[in-house]
C-alpha cells in the first residue's frame, strides 16, 4: 500500500495559516495621506491684496470715534455656582464620526457639537433667556446700523487651545477660509460671499465686519461667527480633505482631543482644557465641568438605551413617547428608588416644520381644491394624540417659533370628512369606486404617493394614510431612505412628501429658499406677471411645493430686501398668510418639550429651564457629581434607594 | 492538472471584471448618493443645531452642483468612469473613501485583524469541536448522546445567529451585566497588562463567537459523521478489522482519512475568512470588523469602498475555490483534472 506523504496534509494546515495571514495590525493612527509640505502664506496674502475693498487694513486711528462700546456683561449668570468640576461623562454616538474637520464634507455629523457647535466660544452669544449678546471672544462691541457694521475688540486674554492668542488674523483667515474652493463647501462659499462686504483690521485685537444689508439682525449675523486658526491652516491647498481629516482643529473652547484620544471606530476621548482662557470668565465659569468626555459606538437606538440603563452611558433623550411612558415608565424600578432621575422642560426655539410637503407641480395637486381636501383629510389631531400621546402640538404654519414674525391668527385647517369631500367635489372627485377611493368623470382617482425619508415615522404615514381613506383620499405610502428621500423632492419627483427643515435660534424666518419662484421655475413669470408657457421646472432647490406666485415673490423681494424690523413683521404676516391660503403645505407637528433621562450623578442647575435652547446640550450647565456616582452605583448593589426624581419644568410651555 | 489549474487561473480576470461591472453599475443606478447625502447634510438637517447653518436660504449654483459631481467622479458616462477605476485598480489604488477621504485599502486594512481574529477562532473551534463530534456521533449513532447532540446541533443551525446575539445580549450583558454589551475590546485596552488584555478580549469575544458558531457546526459535524458512518460499513473497514487491525485504528487510519475528503473540499473557501465577518452579528455588537464595512459603506454610499470590498471579497473567493480543488486533489487520489 503506497504511503501518501503527509505534505499534504501540512499543506492543508498551510492553507489555514494562509487565512490566518494578512491581517497585520491597523492602528488608528492618524493618515498621513498628505505629507507634503505646503505654505500658503504668499497665497492668502495674495487673495487679501486682490479684493482690497474686502480685505482692509487701517490703524486705531481711523477708528470712528463717536462709536459706543457694548459689553452685555451684566446680563446673568448662565449655570450654577455650586457646580464641581471633574468625573468622566460618557456618550454614545450611533457611528464613527466621519471626519475632524468641521466644514467640507460629511462634517456637519452627531459628533461637530462636541467640537465646534456646542462648546465653541463665538464673538459673543445669544443669552439663552433674555437674547441680548453676551461677550466671549469680545471684550466689547459697537454697533454703526447706519453701516450695518460691528467692531469688535477682542478679549486680550482669548487663546486657542495650543496657546496661541486670537487675533483679527484669525478673522480675515475666517473669511478667506469659507471663501476658499479647497473646502469643498459651496454653502458656506455663498455665504460668506455674500453676506458680509468688509472686514477690516484696525490692529491685532480690533476689526469691524460689515454686512451686505442691514437687517434687524446684522449684529448677529457677525457677533455669532466664529474665528478659523490661521497658524493651523498654513497647509491649507487643494488637498484640504484628506491633509485635515484626523486634525483636530485649535478651538476657542473648553475642550480638547489629545493625541492617542481617538481610537478610529472604536471611541474618542474629550479632555477639558485646565488652562482654557474662558474658565474664569463671567457666563462660562460654571459650565464645561467634566473632565473628560467618553464617546463610544453604540449604532442602534434600542441599544443605546439598554446602555444608559446599565448606566454605561450618563443621560439619554427621551423625546419619542415610547421610551417616555414604555421604556422607562415613572414606575421603573430604577426611577423609583431615584437612581435615574425623569426630567421634562419647555423650550422656544424655531420648530421644524413637520407637514406635508405637496408638489403643485404634479397633476391635480395644481388644483386649489384637491389641496384644500387634501388638509381637511390629514388627520394630524390623532398623529399627536396616539403617537405623541397628547405631548405634541399642532403647528399652524412651516414657520413656527419666530416670535413676533408669526402670525398666531392664522390657524391650520382641522380633520374634518365632510368639509374634505366637499373640496374634493369641487374639484370634479363625487364618486366612490368599489375601493371607497373618489374618481372624477375621467375614471381617474383621487390617489396620490405620500413620500418620506424618516424611516421612523412609518407609523405617523399610516395613520394618515387610514383617515385619509375615509374622505376618500388615497395615499400611497412610500418610505424611503433618507439620502434616497431627500434626492426624490430634490428632483421635485414627489407628489406629497413628509419632511422638515432644520432650524436654529435667528430672528426672522427664510421665505425666499421655499416660497419664491426663482426656486420653483426658470423664468416662472412674464414681465407683465401672467405665467411663462416654456418655463421649466427647477431642481435642486428648496422651494418643494413648486410654489410660484407672483405676488408672493412681490412679498419676498420686499422682505428680503427690508432693513426695518416692523415692515418685515407685517411682511411676513401677508406671506404667512398667502402660503396659508394657497394650502400647498399642511402643517403638522411639533415637541414643545425636551425630555431626558439622566442618572442621579448627572446634575442640572435648580434653574435648569432655559427658554431659548435646543437640545440640552447647548450649554453644557451639568455637572457630574463624583461622590453621588460612587453612592449611587454601591446603592444599586445593596438595594439602597433615593427619593424619585421627576422633574418638569413647565414655565414655558406654550 | 497543470494546464486545467493554468486554465482555472485565467478564468479570474474576466469573472472580476464582470462581477464588477455589474455592481459599478448598481452605484450608478439606484436613486440617492454621496452628492445628495452631501447636499441635505448642509442644506436641511441641522444635527447639531445652533451654529451659523450657511446652507439655508442659499440656493447652490449650477456650476457649483456639477463641481461637487465632479468631485464625487459622477460627472463622466459609467463606462468612463469605470474605466477609469480599472485603470487605478490595476496599478493597485482602489481610489478613496468618500466617508473617510482615505484610500480604499487603508480603510479595508484596518478591518483585517478583527475579522480575521473571529474567523480563524470560529473555524478552529468548529474544527477541533466538529471532528471528534462527528466521530463520537458516527460511532454511537442511535443513542442517547448522538440524539441529543444532534438535537442541539440542529437547534443551532435553525436560529439565526443575529437573533440569538440579541437575546444574548439583553440576557447575559443587560440582564446580568456578567459581559459588555460589544466592541472588540474595552476602552481603557491599552492600559492593560498582557493577560489582563487576554481576559478582556475573551470577555469581549464570547457572545459574539457564540453567534459564529451556532450555525457552523451543524453542516461540519453531520458531513463527517455521515461520511464516516458511510466508510465503517464499507468492506475495506470489515477486511482491516478481520486482518487484526484494532477498531480504533481502523477508524482512525483508513476511516477518517477517507471520511475527511469532502471536508476537505470546502477548506479552500476559508480563505474568505479574511474578509469574513457577518454584518449582522458584526452590527449587533459594534464589532468594527469587515462586515460592518460592507453594511455601512452600502448605506453611506460610499462606493469606492463598496467596490474594494467586492472586489477583494471575489477575488478571495475565486482563489478559494482553486485551492478547493488543489486540495480535493491532492487527498483523493482518485481525483485527475484534466
Amino acid at each position: 500500500m503506497k504511503q501518501r506523504p503527509s505534505s499534504k496534509w501540512l499543506l492543508m494546515l498551510a492553507a489555514l495559516f494562509l487565512a490566518g495571514c494578512g491581517g497585520e495590525s491597523g492602528g488608528g493612527g492618524e493618515s498621513d495621506a498628505a505629507s507634503a509640505t505646503i505654505d500658503n502664506t504668499a497665497e492668502v496674502e495674495a487673495d487679501y491684496a486682490a479684493e482690497p475693498d474686502f480685505y482692509r487694513f487701517k490703524t486705531l486711528d481711523d477708528l470712528p470715534a463717536d462709536l459706543v462700546w457694548e459689553n452685555g456683561a451684566d446680563l446673568p449668570e448662565i449655570g450654577s455656582p455650586e457646580a464641581k468640576k471633574g468625573g468622566t461623562r460618557y456618550i454614545a454616538l450611533p457611528d464613527f464620526p466621519r471626519t475632524l474637520r468641521t466644514a467640507g464634507p460629511d462634517s456637519n455629523g452627531a459628533f461637530r457639537p462636541y467640537i465646534l457647535d456646542n462648546v465653541v466660544t463665538l464673538i459673543a452669544h445669544l443669552h439663552p433667556d433674555e437674547r441680548e449678546f453676551y461677550p466671549a471672544l469680545a471684550e466689547s462691541w459697537a454697533l454703526d446700523p447706519e453701516t450695518s457694521t460691528v467692531y469688535v475688540k477682542l478679549d486680550p486674554a482669548a487663546t486657542w487651545s495650543d496657546g496661541v492668542p486670537v487675533t483679527t488674523d484669525d478673522f480675515f483667515f475666517m473669511f478667506w477660509f469659507y471663501k476658499s474652493e479647497y473646502i469643498r463647501a459651496p454653502w458656506y462659499n455663498n455665504w460668506y460671499g455674500t453676506q458680509y462686504t468688509n472686514i477690516t483690521r484696525y490692529d491685532d485685537r480690533t476689526f469691524s465686519i460689515t454686512s451686505a444689508s442691514a437687517k434687524p439682525d446684522y449684529a448677529s449675523r457677525v457677533l455669532e461667527l466664529h474665528p478659523r486658526p490661521r497658524h493651523h491652516f498654513k497647509e491649507l491647498g487643494e488637498d484640504y480633505l484628506e491633509r485635515y481629516q484626523w486634525r483636530f482643529t485649535p478651538t476657542t473652547g473648553a475642550y480638547v482631543l489629545r493625541d492617542g484620544d481617538l481610537k478610529k471606530g472604536r471611541s474618542i476621548v474629550l479632555t477639558r482644557n485646565k488652562d482654557w482662557w474662558a474658565k474664569d470668565k463671567k457666563h462660562f465659569r460654571y459650565r464645561y465641568n467634566p473632565d473628560r468626555v467618553q464617546f463610544n459606538i453604540i449604532r442602534d437606538t434600542p441599544k443605546r438605551f439598554e446602555a444608559f440603563k446599565r448606566g454605561d452611558i450618563d443621560q439619554f433623550g427621551l423625546a419619542l413617547s415610547e421610551y417616555w411612558y414604555e421604556k422607562l415608565p415613572d414606575s421603573d424600578p430604577d426611577v423609583q428608588a431615584g437612581y435615574i432621575a425623569k426630567s421634562v422642560f419647555y423650550n422656544e426655539y424655531p420648530r421644524p416644520p413637520y407637514g406635508l410637503w405637496m408638489n403643485t407641480s404634479q397633476p391635480l395637486l395644481d388644483d386649489l381644491n384637491v389641496r384644500l381636501g387634501v388638509q381637511h383629510a390629514s388627520n394630524w389631531q390623532l398623529v399627536i394624540d396616539q403617537y405623541f400621546r397628547g405631548d405634541a402640538a399642532r403647528l399652524k404654519t412651516a414657520n413656527e417659533g419666530f416670535a413676533e414674525f408669526n402670525d398666531p391668527s392664522i390657524e391650520p385647517r382641522e380633520f374634518d370628512i365632510s368639509k374634505a369631500q366637499a373640496y374634493f367635489a369641487a374639484a370634479g372627485f363625487t364618486e366612490r369606486g368599489p375601493d371607497g377611493i373618489l374618481v372624477n368623470a375621467e375614471g381617474q382617482k383621487l390617489a396620490f404617493t405620500l413620500s418620506t425619508g424618516y424611516e421612523n415615522l412609518a407609523d405617523v404615514m399610516t395613520i394618515l394614510k387610514q383617515e385619509a381613506q375615509k374622505a376618500g383620499l388615497e395615499l400611497r405610502i412610500e418610505i424611503l431612505d433618507s439620502t434616497t428621500g431627500w434626492k426624490k423632492v430634490q428632483e421635485k419627483q414627489h407628489e406629497i412628501h413628509l419632511v422638515a427643515f432644520g432650524r436654529f435660534l435667528e430672528m426672522y424666518p427664510r421665505y425666499w429658499e421655499h416660497y419664491h419662484s426663482d426656486n420653483a421655475y426658470d423664468d416662472a413669470f412674464l414681465d407683465d406677471g401672467s405665467i411663462n408657457p416654456d418655463r421649466e421646472l427647477k431642481t435642486q432647490t428648496n422651494n418643494l411645493e413648486a410654489f410660484a406666485d407672483f405676488e408672493m415673490d412681490g412679498l419676498i423681494d420686499r422682505y428680503r430686501a427690508s432693513q426695518d424690523k416692523d415692515e418685515m413683521v407685517e411682511l411676513s404676516h401677508q406671506i404667512l398668510n398667502l402660503h396659508h391660503e394657497h394650502a400647498s403645505f399642511s402643517p403638522g407637528w411639533y415637541q414643545p418639550s425636551l425630555r431626558l433621562g439622566h442618572w442621579r450623578w448627572i446634575r442640572y442647575p435648580d434653574y435648569f429651564n432655559h427658554r431659548y435652547i435646543s437640545t440640552i446640550d447647548d450649554l453644557w450647565v451639568h455637572w457630574i457629581d463624583t461622590d453621588l456616582k460612587k453612592e449611587v452605583l454601591e446603592a444599586r448593589k445593596s438595594g439602597k434607594t433615593f427619593p424619585p426624581k421627576i422633574q418638569v419644568y413647565d414655565q414655558w410651555k406654550p | 492538472m497543470r494546464d486545467y489549474f493554468l486554465r482555472r487561473l485565467l478564468l479570474i480576470p474576466p469573472t472580476l471584471l464582470g462581477v464588477t461591472i455589474i455592481v459599478f453599475a448598481i452605484t450608478r443606478l439606484v436613486p440617492g448618493g454621496p452628492l445628495e447625502r452631501a447636499i441635505m447634510e448642509t442644506q436641511q438637517m441641522s444635527q447639531a443645531g445652533g451654529g451659523q447653518m450657511a446652507g439655508q436660504g442659499m440656493a447652490i449654483s449650477d456650476e457649483q452642483l456639477e463641481a461637487l459631481k465632479e468631485y464625487y467622479g459622477f460627472d463622466k458616462p459609467i463606462l468612463q468612469s469605470y474605466a477609469e477605476w480599472l485603470g487605478k485598480v490595476v496599478t493597485g489604488d482602489l481610489g478613496s473613501s468618500y466617508r473617510y477621504n482615505e484610500p480604499v485599502w487603508d480603510v479595508i486594512k484596518e478591518r483585517f485583524p478583527v475579522s480575521v481574529y473571529y474567523g480563524v477562532v470560529t473555524l478552529i473551534l468548529t474544527y477541533v469541536v466538529c471532528i471528534p463530534l462527528g466521530i463520537l456521533k458516527a460511532i454511537r449513532h442511535r443513542t442517547f448522546v448522538d440524539n441529543l447532540s444532534s438535537l442541539l446541533i440542529f437547534v443551532g443551525y435553525a436560529i439565526p445567529g443575529y437573533a440569538l446575539g440579541s437575546l444574548l445580549i439583553l440576557f447575559f450583558a443587560v440582564r446580568l451585566e456578567w459581559f459588555p454589551m460589544g466592541g472588540f475590546v474595552s476602552f481603557n485596552y491599552g492600559e492593560l497588562s498582557t493577560m489582563e488584555k487576554a481576559l478582556d478580549l475573551i470577555n469581549h469575544s464570547l457572545l459574539p463567537l457564540i453567534c459564529y458558531l451556532v450555525g457552523s457546526f451543524a453542516l461540519v459535524t453531520l458531513l463527517l459523521k455521515n461520511h464516516l458512518m458511510d466508510n465503517l460499513a464499507a468492506d475495506y473497514i470489515r477486511t482491516a478489522v478481520a486482518k487484526g487491525v484494532s477498531f480504533r485504528k481502523s477508524v482512525t487510519r483508513h476511516a477518517m482519512r477517507n471520511s475527511l475528503i469532502p471536508i476537505a473540499t470546502t477548506f479552500g473557501q476559508n480563505i474568505t475568512l479574511l474578509v469574513g465577518g457577518s454584518f449582522l452579528i458584526e452590527t449587533i455588537f459594534d464589532i468594527d470588523g469587515f462586515g460592518l464595512l460592507g453594511l455601512s459603506s452600502i448605506l453611506d454610499r460610499d462606493y469606492p469602498v463598496v467596490m474594494g470590498v467586492v472586489l477583494l471579497a471575489s477575488l478571495l473567493l475565486l482563489i478559494g475555490n482553486i485551492i478547493s480543488d488543489v486540495l480535493v486533489a491532492l487527498v483523493d487520489p482518485r481525483i485527475r483534472f484534466s
